[in-house]
């Protein structure tokens, strides 16, 4: 099998805003309807939207 | 977890050749393994891939990852799987030159950050089944078509 891994600059990552990281988050999985998400992504999805709005830390602690 | 549905990896093969005996299965925590098995297209013509082929995911600490995989043919013409990763928004990165798609084979996975086991994951792959989808026929697919 061939494996192709995206690249992807670590600089760049490192600066980007919560907020922003928290958006491509929702991007990833628009299209998915959260009632039929395995646990574990939707709580990804509560944690960033929670972020999103400043309601909680990058770790998903609510403020 | 491996899965299909209907515009996620589900194909009928209605009136055409298609089918496929290429399965998938989620060998490992972070792994998925292609059967060998052959692809045959819609005129009939046979790919066989011959060995199994194992697929590696990873998963990025800070960032949501996708994955896709399709079979192909690479420039030398051999039956061949490429599993492709990005970043979002990043793209995937290109496919090898020369390298001609015969189907996707795993449709986008999103694997969430941190993640060290893909049992909860949906992983939608390649299924083609004979026929039609259940309570539609040849008649349903010739009016899609404007053939009637």
């Amino acid at each position: 099998m061939i494996h192709l891994e995206g690249t992807s600059d670590p600089g760049r990552r490192e600066a980007e805003s919560r907020s922003e990281a928290a958006q491509r988050i929702l991007t990833a999985y628009r299209g998915q309807r959260v009632s039929l998400m395995p646990e574990a992504q939707r709580a990804q999805l509560l944690e960033a939207i929670a972020e999103w709005l400043g309601l909680a830390d990058a770790d998903g602690t609510v403020r | 977890m491996i899965t299909t549905a209907v515009h996620r990896g589900l194909i009928y093969a209605g009136q055409t050749r298609l089918a496929s005996t290429i399965r998938l299965e989620q060998t490992g925590p972070m792994q998925v393994t292609v059967r060998a098995g052959t692809f045959t297209g819609t005129d009939g013509t046979p790919h066989r891939l011959a060995a199994d082929q194992l697929g590696l995911f990873s998963s990025d600490p800070t960032a949501v990852k996708q994955y896709e995989a399709e079979l192909g043919l690479t420039a030398t013409g051999a039956v061949e799987v490429c599993l492709r990763s990005r970043i979002p928004p990043d793209g995937y990165p290109p496919l090898p030159a020369g390298w001609r798609t015969l189907s996707v084979l795993i449709c986008t996975v999103t694997v969430p950050r941190g993640a060290t086991d893909l049992t909860e994951v949906p992983i939608h792959v390649l299924t083609v089944r004979p026929g039609f989808p259940p309570g539609t026929g040849p008649v349903d697919a010739m009016i899609q078509r404007g053939q009637t």
